[in-house]
Parts: C-alpha cells; sequence; structure tokens
C-alpha cells in the first residue's frame, strides 16, 4: 500500500521511527514524505514527487499554526474582521488542496487530521469571549472540514487528531524544544501514541470489518458470579463498579447500532442468566440486542463455532470477550482466527481495551448497518429463541400466540384463493383455487372455509393458515389444508385443526377425513394426519373417528365468528 | 574525567559505530552522520535513556561527548 503523509511539520524528524513501527506492526506500505515546507507546492505542481508516487492513501495532517501563520499567537495582531478574512482565506486553501488532490489521484482516499493548537491560546481566558479567538477559529475550521468531507463523498476521511490530543493532553504531547530547534512538534514519549494514531485508520479502512461480538457475562457484562451471588447481590449498576459494567454494556450497545451482532457466550445456569438479562433493572443488554444467547456449559469454542453457524458467518469474524485467561487461552488455541480479547483489570478498563480493536471500528456508517440488527431481528429473532429455551413449549408459551379463526369470510378470499395458488411446501392436497372457486364453495352451502391469523409478541403474521372443508352430513372431508411456510413449526395447523374438530361436534359429525396427495415439495405436510390421531385407512387416505381428545397447543384463540 | 561507558555505547550504537571510537574529545565533526537533524534525534535518546531533560539554551551546544557528559552530570548533581 502506497501512503503519502504531507505534514507542515517537520517529517525527518520521526519518519524512520514511524517506518521502524510500521514494519514491527506487519503492515507492508510503501511510504512518501514531503520534505519540509513543500507539503502545498507539492499539491499544486502538477508535475510533483507525489503524483510520480501515486499513493492510495494521503495523510493531510497540517497544524492549525501553519494555516495560521503569526496570528494563532497574536489573535489581536488583526480586527475580528480581518480575523475572518484569514479564516475565510484558511478555507479556501484547505479547500483548492483537496480539490487538486481528488483530481490528479481520483483513486486515492484522503485523511485529513482535524485541527487543535500545539499550545493553549496565549489570550487565556479571554480567547472564548471575544469573536474569532484561537479556539472558535480551531472549531470554525475544524466545521469546514465536515462540509468539505460532505463536498468530497467517500474520498475524505477526517482523522480524530484533536480526540488523540485532548486523550493525553498537550502537555504530554508536544515538545516546543523540538518546534523552536527543528519545527517539530511532538514530545519523543508521544511518538507511539501517533504512530498507532496514522496506523489505526489504516487498518480499519483496510482490514475485514469483525461482524460479532462474543460477550462472556459474569465479570465481563456485570461483576461478579450470577451462580454463586445471586441476582441480588452482583455488581450492576449503583454506583462505583456496578456503573463501569453499566458503561461498558453502553459500549456494547453503541456496536450493535452500527451493526454489529452481539451473542452471549457463558457457562452458567440458564435460568440464572437469563434472569438478569430479562429482569436486572439496570441491564442495558436486554435479551433483543443478542442475535445468539449460549448459555450453558459446553466448552466456549464449541458454543463459538455454534454462534457463528446460527448467524451464518466465518469464525474469522467473530471478537471473543472474556476476563478469564484460561477461557481466552482455550479460544486462541483452538480458534486462532477468533479475535480474542482478554478483559483485564477493573471494569472501567474495559471500554479502552475494546476500543483498541480496529477490527470492529468503521469509518462510515451505511443504511445496511443501521438497519442490519433491526432486519436480522424481526425476521429470524423467532427462530433464535427457540434454541436458547430449555424446552420447546416454554418457548411457545413466551411467544404469546394468538390466532383469530374466521369462517366464510368473504374479504379474506383474495388472500384464500393466493395462499391455494402459492402455497407447496405445508399443503395437503396443493389444489389451487381462483377467488370465484373459494366464492362458489362457500355460497353453494356445503363447505367452511377457515382462515386463521396468527399474531405474536413479534408482531401479526396475517392470513397464514387456509382449510377448506366439505361437509358430507356426519362426515367432514378435508378437501385444502395448507400453511404459510413463514410459521411452520408454530403449532397453528394444530390450533386450526382443533377448532374445526369443535365445530363438527357441535353439529354431531363423527369422522373427520382426508386424503394426502403428494407432490413434489409437501414433505413438510407429509406427517400431519398421522401427528393428529388420523389413521391410513389406504395409501394416503386417512381418517379420525370423533370425539377424539385433542393435541395440545400454546395459542390462544379467537374466533371472529361462528357457524 | 573519564568517559561514562552508558554514554559511550549509547552515543557508539545511535551512529552505528564501533564503540572504541567514541571519546571524550569526539564530536560532530568526527562523525559524518552527526548532522543538524540527527543531533536532536540523539539529545532525545539520551533524555530518554538517562531520564533527565535538557534545556533549549544548551542543546544546540552540546557536540562534543565532553560537553554532553558534563550537562549530564550537571544535572545529576543538581538532583
Amino acid at each position: 500500500m502506497k501512503i503519502a503523509f504531507l505534514t507542515s511539520f517537520n517529517s525527518d524528524m520521526f519518519k524512520k521511527d514511524f517506518e521502524r513501527y510500521l514494519e514491527k506492526s506487519n503492515l507492508k506500505c510503501d511510504l512518501f514524505w514531503n520534505g519540509y515546507s513543500l507539503h502545498e507546492q507539492l499539491v499544486f505542481d502538477e508535475n510533483s514527487r507525489l503524483y510520480e508516487f501515486q499513493p492510495t492513501l494521503i495523510f493531510i495532517h497540517f497544524e492549525i499554526e501553519s494555516l495560521l501563520g503569526d496570528l494563532a499567537y497574536d489573535i489581536l495582531s488583526l480586527k475580528d474582521k480581518e480575523r475572518e478574512i484569514k479564516i475565510e482565506e484558511a478555507k479556501i486553501k484547505l479547500s483548492a488542496i483537496v480539490k487538486k488532490l481528488t483530481e490528479k489521484l481520483t483513486d486515492s482516499l484522503i485523511v485529513i487530521e482535524n485541527f487543535i493548537p500545539r499550545s493553549n491560546s496565549y489570550l487565556g481566558v479571554m480567547d472564548l469571549n471575544i469573536t474569532c479567538g484561537l479556539i472558535e477559529i480551531t472549531n470554525n475550521l475544524n466545521y469546514y472540514l465536515l462540509s468539505l468531507r460532505q463536498e468530497f463523498q467517500n474520498k475524505i476521511i477526517i482523522n480524530p487528531y484533536s480526540e488523540l490530543i485532548s486523550k493525553y493532553g498537550v502537555d504530554n504531547c508536544f515538545d516546543l524544544r523540538l518546534y523552536h530547534l527543528a519545527k517539530f512538534p511532538f514530545a519523543k514519549k508521544f511518538y507511539l501514541n501517533i504512530f498507532e494514531h496514522y496506523t489505526d485508520i489504516i487498518k480499519v479502512i483496510t482490514s475485514p470489518r469483525k461482524k460479532c461480538i462474543v460477550c462472556d457475562l459474569d465479570n465481563t457484562l456485570w461483576g461478579g458470579i450470577i451462580g454463586q451471588d445471586g441476582i441480588e447481590n452482583i455488581q450492576l449498576g449503583g454506583s462505583g463498579l456496578g456503573e463501569a459494567y453499566v458503561q461498558f454494556q453502553k459500549l456494547l450497545l453503541n456496536f450493535y447500532r452500527r451493526g454489529i451482532f452481539l451473542a452471549v457466550c457463558s457457562k452458567n445456569n440458564y435460568a440464572d442468566a437469563i434472569d438478569v438479562i430479562d429482569n436486572h433493572p439496570d441491564m442495558i443488554l436486554r435479551k433483543k440486542y443478542f442475535a445468539c444467547i449460549r448459555i450453558n456449559w459446553d466448552s466456549k469454542p464449541l458454543n463459538i463455532k455454534s454462534i457463528a453457524d446460527k448467524l451464518n458467518i466465518g469464525t474469522d469474524s467473530l471478537v471473543f470477550i472474556d476476563d478469564n485467561p484460561a477461557e481466552c487461552e482455550l479460544v486462541k488455541m483452538q480458534m486462532p482466527e477468533v479475535e480474542v480479547v482478554n478483559l483485564a483489570g477493573d471494569p472501567d478498563n474495559y471500554i479502552e481495551q475494546l476500543m483498541k480493536i480496529n477490527s470492529l471500528q468503521s469509518v462510515f456508517i451505511t443504511g445496511e448497518d443501521l438497519s442490519r440488527n433491526l432486519m436480522y431481528m424481526v425476521d429470524i429473532k423467532r427462530k433464535l429463541e427457540e434454541t436458547t429455551y430449555g424446552n420447546l413449549n416454554d418457548y411457545f408459551k413466551s411467544l404469546n400466540m394468538r390466532a383469530e379463526i374466521s369462517i366464510n369470510t368473504e374479504s379474506f378470499f383474495p388472500r384464500v384463493s393466493q395462499l391455494t395458488q402459492k402455497t407447496n411446501q405445508f399443503n395437503l392436497t396443493t389444489k389451487r383455487y381462483s377467488n370465484e372457486e373459494i366464492n362458489k364453495f362457500v355460497t353453494s352451502g356445503n363447505y367452511n372455509v377457515y382462515t386463521l391469523r396468527l399474531i405474536d409478541k413479534y408482531g401479526d403474521n396475517g392470513i397464514v393458515v387456509v382449510a377448506i372443508i366439505e361437509k358430507e352430513n356426519d362426515q367432514w372431508y378435508i378437501d385444502s389444508f395448507l400453511m404459510s411456510c413463514r410459521v411452520i413449526g408454530r403449532q397453528a395447523e394444530t390450533a386450526l385443526l382443533n377448532t374445526i374438530i369443535e365445530d363438527a361436534l357441535k353439529e354431531n359429525v363423527k369422522m373427520l377425513r382426508g386424503n394426502f396427495i403428494k407432490s413434489e415439495k409437501n414433505a413438510p405436510a407429509q406427517e400431519f394426519y398421522r401427528m393428529h390421531n388420523f389413521i391410513e385407512k389406504s395409501n394416503n387416505y386417512w381418517e379420525l373417528e370423533l370425539p377424539d381428545q385433542l393435541k395440545e397447543h400454546f395459542i390462544k384463540i379467537i374466533r371472529e365468528n361462528h357457524i | 574525567m573519564i568517559i561514562n561507558e552508558k554514554l559511550q555505547k549509547l552515543i557508539a550504537a545511535f551512529f552505528n559505530k564501533p564503540v572504541d571510537i567514541i571519546s571524550l574529545s569526539t564530536s560532530n565533526n568526527d562523525i559524518e552522520e552527526w548532522d543538524s537533524l540527527e543531533h536532536i534525534k540523539l539529545i532525545l535518546e539520551i533524555e530518554e535513556k538517562f531520564n533527565i531533560k535538557f534545556s533549549l539554551d544548551v542543546i544546540p551546544n552540546m557536540i562534543t561527548i565532553k560537553a554532553i557528559q558534563e550537562e549530564i552530570d550537571r544535572i545529576n548533581n543538581e538532583k
């Protein structure tokens, strides 16, 4: 990768150190540096070495002092209006530089370090209380960078240099002796930090982004061990340690909102741990934020593998975080492709440890990033939860399913017809009917056309099950019985069959009969009769003598109308 | 005055020279690589390894090993 550094300071002072640092970090880069004070000239000279070099990445690291000249530390040398003009000039210069670079190097990405002065303003408290003091000028130019970023979309990245300096402090970052001697601002002990700052963005741009953070629970998302301490005694919320865990959860929530999946991998009794996630008043990361939950006593590598499978992503796109060094070692050993973060020290340090992982960072956020977790949750959350519940019945109960069943409701006939036309999998007879044919069945008085609308805690699934029953005196014949594949495995078919049986009993019907007409695709419906106690009298012809014991299900039935 | 061995080794390593050619009388004229920029880098290296800080006014004058060593001793005696 070819990287050009355009700096307003004398980069000769640290470029050898930086090159050594890059080698050590295994980043293979070909570097270009401007000679001191040539940073602008190289841009505007069309035949310059810069354009010959053809960088893929260009760092623009101009100190604000270089844009303002003497004004920076002699603010009052100009009147306010003149200072405003000076700011406008600086903007024009910046914009011209970016424009030229993007024109000449159409495939390059430009990284601009934002501005922060290397010294505090010489005006002291006055600086913020007059028009266009040094701080205001700095803010103004930083704000301008954002509008440049908008103008040159996907061409410019703003690298938060000011955040770096405020993190370590002006007194630690700069060594003004060096500026006076060699026009170079950084203190030697700060080299590593500024090198990291440059390389972090290189890594973010070039390395594939991780897709999921797999979290341990005890001493990771909360303090203490839930199995021993109990929900009353773990540290979460309140103040002190507990608050630090809340903050760490908020950081994870930030990743969730940026489109990174969260998952749980914890050795615990399921009921103990899920109780905290569901019910602890200070828990931030409730169940809905986790794309996958594995709380059991299996080995962590095993669970991590199953999380990756469930989310349909490679284990190399996982980050695993755990406070337990032994667990971390085991995962590192068995799954070297997983990025393992062994959280160490007090929980208030966790944020920094996770923020350091470049492969979780990204420069841009896409619409898809923003919605990924939401889409994912709505789509397959039900399936995910199925595996996290102790047994299937608990799962069904938790869904709070309601079935609105109606008979011969004309407004639903178009939907009924549509379902007969397109349902292939769970369809006992695969008979296709038009809207008119459905109408005729009903007006003949010999048929009941049942529809079932399924609603659960996630929302309304619409009409998803249809049955067409031909009434032949004390025997009812199942002409059609079909269910949208969206709700297969949810017991909706049982709910509807039970309703049909109840209706049949009211009319003193003695037997339900039906055929299974095998098609290429309807294997999912093959066991329907057998599972509901029908007896196969001849090949694919089934009968159920009434009354019969109804099969259990967990759907609350609401009758819209009765016969 | 005897040369400080730690300083001697540091300077030799910094300019990638044999240790025995570095003596108290060695100056920036004797080592081709010792230009004004390398001078500042050398001073920073010494500051780091000896855990001291030189003042701006003496840095440009510390261009012989003797001058450097005297400044180190002076600062250490003041401590």
